[in-house]
C-alpha cells in the first residue's frame, strides 16, 4: 500500500498566478498572486503591511479585522484575488504614533492592551462601530466587540477605551 | 530613590511606551519580520497513523520554483531534545526530535521540511511519500 | 488549500451554465460558487472543501430586499447577514429573523456572509472538519467518529446511525418557523421550494445536505406575508455570551387572542441535523391557553423522537426548557 503525496493536484506554476490591483490606505498596487492567497496573507507578506494579524487563521478571533469597502471584515477568509476595486484600510491607515485616531489615544490612554497582538483588531473593530448602531452601555459594546477575542484579558480597559471615545463623540457631536 | 520620588511612580497610571507602536500596527513580532533570502518552512506530513518510511522521492519537490531546499533525516543534521529543568521533569511533553528515526507514529507527523520563498505549499504537494508499508503494530 | 481556477460570473445564466459542470453540488463539489466565502474559505483551509474552481457570484446584483406583491418580502440571495438583520420591515414584522442573525457568529462574519451562503452553512463537528478522522459526510462509508466520541455539540434530532451532525445555522431556524421559500434558477428553469424541503436528513447519504444539484444558483428568498397580531423571538442557550454556537434554540412565531394561541409556528435550533420546524408542538399549542403547562406538554411533543449520545443527552431537557421560556416571553411581553 503506498500513501500519496498529501495533495494530489495539478501541477501549481507560476502562470497560476492572477493578476490583481488593491487599493489599501489609498494606495495602489499592482500584483501576481496565488489565487488561494488570502487578503490577510496578501497584506502582510506581500505588501509587508504586518499591523493586521494571524490569529486564528479561520475567522474565529477577529485578530486580523480590516475594513473593506467601509465594512469591517475578516480578511482571513477574504480572497484577495476578489479584491479588485475595494477600498480597503488597514491598521496602518488609521493613524500613526504622530498622529494618531480618537481611538488609538484612546486605547493608550486607558491601557486597553497587554501584549498588543489582538490589538489592531481591536482597533479596526472599534473604529467601525462608532459608526454601527450600537446602544450607549457597555453590554452592548461587549456584544458588537464579541468578535475580537483577548488572551491577556484586557477587554474591561478595551470597552472603556471605546465608551470614552463614545462619550466624547456625543459631547462635540 | 528618596521615597517621595518613588510615590511619583508606584501607584499612578504610567503611560506605556510601547503603547502608540501596538495601537498602530508598528509594532513588530516574530512572523512580522521580513529580511532578504527570508524562508518559509513548510512541513510535509505524514498520512498514515502507524508505519515506516520507506523512501522519501524529493526529486520533482526540489525542482519547483521557489523551493530552496528539501530537509529530511538524511540532511538535516542533528536535532537536540531540550531537557526539562530541574523540577519539570514531568511537563515536557515532547520527548522525541522531529526526524529522529524512520518510523510513523501519528497521523500529520513531520517527515520532510521544504524552504520555499513563499508561504504555500509548491514544494509540500511534489514530496512523494513512497512505498509505507502497512507496519501496523495494532494487529490490522 | 489545493489550488483552483478563480473565475466571476457576470450574469446568472454565466453562473449557472460554469456551474452545471460539477459532479455534483454537495459535499465534494468539484466547482464551487463563492459569495463571501465565510464557510467555504475556512474549509478550504482544512482542505475538507477541494473545489478545482470557484466562481465569484458577488456582480450578480442579487443583493435587493423589497417588497412581495403578495404583502411579504424578497430577500436577494447575495444580501449581506448584517443588511438583513437591520432592515427595518424585518425589524418590524419578522422580528425572529433579526434576532436569530443577531445572535450568529460576528459583526465582522455577518457583514460578509450572505443569506444563500447561510443557508448552506455546514456543520461545525470536529470529525467532518478533520480529513483524519472517519466521517461519512465528508468520506461516504469511512464511519462516523462522532457517535462513540466527543458529540457534546451534537444532534439530539434528526439523526440516524451514520451521522449526527448538527446544523449549526440561526437564520435557517428562524426561516423554518416563519415558512420561508428558496428560490432557485437552475439549467432546467426555476423552482421554489418549501423551506422544509431544502435541507435533507442525513439517512444514510449525509454527505447529501440540500436538494440541490449542479448549476443550481439560490437567487432569492421570499418570506410570505406576516400573520396579522404575531410576535416573534428567538432564544439561544450556549455556553458563552455571544460569538458561539448554539447548545439549544428556539424560534417561535406566536398570534394570541383571547389567552389563547390562535397560531403558532416552532423551529428549533442546535439540536437537529436540519433546522428543526416542529408541528408537533404546533399541534399542542393551537387553540390552547397560553399557560406554562401547555407550554410544557408542547415542548415535550418537540422532543419526543429526541435521541441522544453519549455526551449531549442534556440537550433535550434544555431545548425543552429552551422552547418552553420563549414562548412565556413572547406570550407574556407588552406590545411594543
Amino acid at each position: 500500500m503506498t500513501a500519496s503525496a498529501a495533495s494530489s493536484s495539478s501541477k501549481v506554476t507560476d502562470s497560476d498566478a492572477v493578476p490583481v490591483t488593491l487599493k489599501v490606505n489609498g494606495k495602489h498596487y499592482d500584483l501576481r498572486i496565488d489565487p488561494r492567497t488570502t487578503l490577510l496573507d496578501c497584506l502582510r507578506e506581500h505588501l509587508h503591511l504586518t499591523g493586521s494579524k494571524k490569529g486564528c487563521d479561520h475567522g474565529q478571533c477577529g485578530a486580523c479585522t480590516v475594513h473593506v469597502n467601509g465594512r469591517r471584515v475578516n480578511s482571513c477568509l477574504c480572497l484577495a484575488a476578489m479584491q479588485e476595486g475595494a477600498e480597503i484600510t488597514t491598521i496602518e491607515g488609521i493613524g500613526q504614533p504622530e498622529n494618531l485616531h480618537a481611538v488609538q489615544a484612546a486605547f493608550v490612554a486607558h491601557d486597553a492592551y497587554q501584549c498588543g497582538y489582538c490589538t489592531p483588531g481591536q482597533i479596526m473593530s472599534a473604529v467601525a462601530l462608532l459608526k454601527e448602531p450600537c446602544g450607549p452601555d457597555d453590554e452592548e459594546v461587549k456584544e458588537f466587540m464579541s468578535g475580537n477575542i483577548c488572551r491577556c484579558g484586557a477587554y474591561p480597559n478595551i470597552v472603556a477605551a471605546i465608551q470614552a471615545v463614545r462619550q466624547k463623540d456625543k459631547r462635540e457631536g | 530613590m528618596p521615597e517621595s520620588a518613588q510615590m511619583l511612580i508606584i501607584g499612578k497610571p504610567q503611560p506605556r511606551i510601547d503603547g502608540p507602536l501596538k495601537v498602530s500596527g508598528g509594532a513588530m513580532y516574530a512572523t512580522d519580520h521580513h529580511f532578504p533570502g527570508l524562508l518559509y518552512a513548510v512541513p510535509v506530513e505524514a498520512t498514515i497513523a502507524n508505519g515506516k518510511i520507506e523512501k522519501l522521492d524529493i526529486a520533482a519537490a526540489e525542482k519547483m520554483p521557489g523551493v530552496q531546499a528539501i530537509f529530511h533525516r538524511a540532511n538535516i543534521g542533528k536535532i537536540f531534545r531540550s531537557t526539562p529543568g530541574q523540577g519539570f521533569e514531568g511537563i515536557c511533553d515532547e520527548r522525541r526530535p522531529p526526524f529522529a528515526d524512520d518510523v510513523i507514529r501519528y497521523y500529520g507527523q513531520y517527515v520532510a521540511l521544504a524552504g520555499d520563498t513563499q508561504r504555500g505549499q509548491r514544494g509540500r504537494q511534489h514530496v512523494g511519500q513512497g512505498g509505507f508499508p502497512v507496519a501496523d503494530r495494532a494487529g490490522g | 488549500m489545493k489550488i483552483f481556477n478563480l473565475t466571476r460570473a457576470n450574469d446568472p445564466a454565466q453562473a449557472i451554465a460554469a456551474s452545471a459542470k460539477a459532479r455534483t453540488a454537495q459535499q465534494g463539489a468539484d466547482i464551487r460558487f463563492i459569495a463571501g466565502g465565510t464557510t467555504l474559505i475556512d474549509l478550504m483551509k482544512l482542505n475538507v472543501e477541494r473545489p478545482a474552481m470557484l466562481i465569484d457570484i458577488n456582480s450578480l446584483s442579487l443583493d435587493k430586499i423589497e417588497a412581495a406583491p403578495d404583502g411579504g418580502l424578497t430577500i436577494g440571495a447575495g444580501v449581506r447577514n448584517t443588511d438583513l438583520a437591520h432592515h427595518s420591515v424585518v425589524r418590524q414584522n419578522y422580528r425572529v429573523l433579526s434576532e436569530a442573525i443577531l445572535s450568529g457568529a460576528s459583526v465582522q462574519l455577518r457583514n460578509m456572509a450572505t443569506t444563500a451562503g447561510n443557508l448552506l452553512q455546514r456543520t461545525r463537528c470536529m470529525y467532518f472538519r478533520a480529513t483524519d478522522m472517519p466521517c461519512n459526510k465528508r468520506e461516504p462509508g469511512s464511519g462516523c467518529a462522532a457517535i462513540n466520541g466527543a458529540n457534546r455539540s451534537l444532534a439530539v434530532l434528526g439523526t440516524s446511525e451514520h451521522c449526527i451532525a448538527t446544523n449549526p445555522s440561526d437564520m435557517c431556524v428562524a426561516m423554518a418557523a416563519l415558512e420561508a421559500v428558496i428560490h432557485v434558477r437552475g439549467s432546467k428553469g426555476e423552482r421554489a421550494i418549501p423551506f422544509a424541503d431544502f435541507h435533507l436528513l442525513p439517512g444514510d447519504t449525509p454527505q447529501r445536505e440540500t436538494v440541490l444539484e449542479p448549476g443550481d444558483l439560490i437567487t432569492h428568498v421570499t418570506l410570505p406575508p406576516p400573520a396579522p397580531g404575531n410576535r416573534s423571538l428567538y432564544l439561544k442557550l450556549r455556553d458563552r455570551a455571544s460569538y458561539e454556537f448554539a447548545l439549544a434554540s428556539a424560534a417561535v412565531v406566536i398570534t394570541k387572542a383571547d389567552g389563547k394561541i390562535t397560531r403558532a409556528r416552532i423551529a428549533l435550533g442546535g439540536v437537529g441535523t436540519k433546522p428543526w420546524r416542529s408541528m408537533e408542538a404546533e399541534a399542542e399549542l393551537i387553540n390552547h391557553a397560553a399557560t406554562e403547562p401547555v407550554f410544557r406538554k408542547a415542548a415535550d411533543a418537540a422532543l419526543r423522537d429526541a435521541r441522544p449520545q453519549s455526551q449531549n443527552g442534556f440537550k433535550i431537557e434544555l431545548a425543552k426548557r429552551c422552547l418552553v421560556h420563549a414562548l412565556k416571553l413572547v406570550t407574556q411581553a407588552p406590545n411594543d
